[in-house]
């Protein structure tokens, strides 16, 4: 990985769905080694945002540059993605296997299957996840919180320099969810660049260096222990919203919408 | 590669007896019919996993009513019917495909509009062309035991190359179906993997009307594999029962329909059908 170029360069981007503005004028860059949390109520357009960056959605106008590239052209620098929950179809007759393996086909290349530097790259995948145990199984036979942790293998089986993470912990129990944190502090100490959305902010922030704040504007970027005031709260969420710290966590406290 | 309904009448009219004892295989009619039987239901079975597995079985059925289009208007402009059938419906599937990736229409309504229109102008243009009208029910429902060395090769060489084609882009096709947006950030346009799709379906569908007929040759794509389906959670596994499927209900169908002289695409269809109705079963007994 050469260091002088940003996995992440957004500038001035905007992104309209049916007509309606659901990305406005947002400019973000995320460095190596950085760990971001990327925050904000439902439908601010933070799937949205991971989708143009993962080479999904064109931008309306703006530029996005992925380690200097189109993003979709991963080249030399993978990234790993992983959908919201949902937006598979859970009954595809697949095993946990099966899926983290096809984090390695677009490596291998058409006409080429897969050999054993593969297997063990999956099977190593899979216990990094603590899922090592569910490798045979069949998606259909995964509860939803294993779905995700597979899903997360497949995204680091690739050793990716950029995760994108699309509500990740969702339906992961509380030793899964510490295991995942601990897992992503562990790449970005190795360099690695991680985008992580998350509703859960009294867990994520802690745990990042970074957080965004999104609303379909960029509402606010920056440390966390700055960023996360009771102003940014609000004009995220559009409500009263208090943070407290309880211990080490924060909680957030949202009064009634006004 | 004119299909006729009256090779297999006449050659029906031999008493069960003889049947039993010569052997249905010194037919050359026979040999012919059960080539292409193992050959199109291996194909079809195969193809019809992934059709399946990626919401494409009414797309299956598109595509395969649009060949009517093209057969009647391969035969009123004079070129061979088939081939036809085949540029025709390779148009009709990647206008779908167009219409479903860039509109606001949804690929289903697509193909309702396509499925009624290219049968329309099929019924048009059948009233302009007197030959196709005598061979019309054999390319609606089959003529699998007129099928000739020419169209042995024309299956052999044309399904040859989608087979090959699967076994190339096999994986690819699989993680597209299955997650086709993971599958563009991971650097596998799911697009172009799309189009490949309906490319090859389109090609199995055309192969096989001289089989099953463009009625029920959907059945031959989609069946085998929603019953193997029924049965496996491994996509390997299934694509090899879809293949026994496939092959069981070609090859026993033929030998059904020669035993009591019934149309040898209904009975194929119907045997294919009644295979999935048991597996269903077999699935339910298992929970
Ligand atoms: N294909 C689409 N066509 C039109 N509008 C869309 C489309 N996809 C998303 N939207 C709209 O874009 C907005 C942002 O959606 P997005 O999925 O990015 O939100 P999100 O921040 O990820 O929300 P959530 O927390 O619920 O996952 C929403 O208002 C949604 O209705
Ligand atoms: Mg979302």
């Amino acid at each position: 990985m050469s260091p002088t170029v940003t996995p992440v360069d957004i500038r001035d981007l905007t992104v309209t769905l049916g007509g309606l503005a659901v990305l406005d004028n947002v400019s973000l860059t995320i460095a190596q080694g950085e760990f971001l949390a990327l925050l904000g109520p439902n439908g601010a357009g933070k799937s949205t945002l991971l989708k143009v960056i993962g080479g999904l959605l064109t931008p309306d106008s703006g530029s996005v540059r992925v380690f200097g590239r189109e993003p979709g052209r991963p080249g030399t620098n993978p990234v790993g993605y992983m959908p919201q929950a949902g937006a598979i179809n859970p009954r595809f007759p697949i095993s946990a296997r099966g899926v983290v393996m096809m984090g390695r086909y677009p490596a291998l290349g058409p006409g080429r299957y897969p050999r054993s530097a593969d297997r063990a790259a999956v099977a190593q995948a899979l216990s990094a996840v603590g899922a090592e145990n569910l490798a045979t199984k069949p998606l259909a036979k995964l509860s939803g919180g294993q779905r995700q942790r597979v899903f997360l293998a497949r995204a680091l089986v690739n050793n990716p320099d950029l995760l994108l993470l699309d509500e990740p912990t969702a339906g992961m129990d509380t030793q899964a969810v510490e295991q995942f944190y601990s897992l992503i502090r562990g790449l970005r100490d190795q360099g690695k660049a991680v985008v992580v959305v998350s509703h859960d902010i009294g867990v994520v922030a802690p745990q990042v260096d970074r957080v965004a704040c999104l609303n379909r504007r960029l509402v606010a970027h920056g440390l966390p222990g700055q960023v996360l005031d009771q102003h940014v709260l609000e004009s995220m969420y559009g409500c009263d919203a208090m943070l407290f710290t309880h211990g080490d966590h924060p909680h957030m406290v949202v009064n009634r919408h006004k | 590669m004119t299909p006729s309904l009256s090779l297999p009448l006449a050659a029906l009219n031999i008493g069960l007896p003889d049947v039993l004892q010569s052997g249905i295989l010194q037919y050359g009619f026979m040999q012919r019919a059960m080539t292409a039987g193992v050959l199109t239901g291996v194909l079809c079975a195969v193809v019809g996993v992934f059709v399946v597995h990626r919401g494409l079985s009414f797309m299956g059925a598109g595509i395969s009513h649009a060949s009517f289009g093209g057969v009647a208007l391969g035969a009123w402009l004079g070129v061979n019917p088939l081939a036809g059938a085949l540029v025709f419906c390779l148009l009709v599937a990647w206008s779908i495909g167009w219409i479903s990736l860039k509109t606001q229409v949804r690929e289903d309504t697509a193909i309702g509009i396509f499925f009624a229109s290219t049968m329309a102008l099929g019924i048009l243009l059948v009233g302009y062309s007197p030959p196709l009208q005598r061979e019309l029910l054999a390319y609606l429902f089959g003529s699998i035991l007129s099928v000739s060395v020419d169209d042995l090769v024309f299956i052999s060489l044309a399904g040859g190359l989608v087979l090959a084609l699967l076994g190339w882009f096999g994986k690819e096709l699989l993680f597209t179906i299955f997650d086709p947006d993971g599958a563009v950030v991971a650097g596998i346009p799911a697009n172009r993997y799309y189009f490949l799709l309906i490319t090859l379906v389109t090609f199995t569908l055309v192969i096989s009307i001289k089989v099953a007929g463009i009625v029920l040759v959907p059945a031959l794509l989609v069946t085998p594999a929603a019953a193997a389906s029924q049965l496996s959670e491994r996509f390997g596994i299934i694509l090899l029962l879809s293949t026994l499927f496939g092959l069981a209900a070609t090859l026993g169908g033929l030998v059904l329909s020669y035993l009591f002289n019934t149309p040898s695409g209904a009975t194929i269809v119907l045997l294919i059908t009644f295979l999935f109705l048991l597996a269903s079963l077999v699935a339910r007994l298992r929970k």
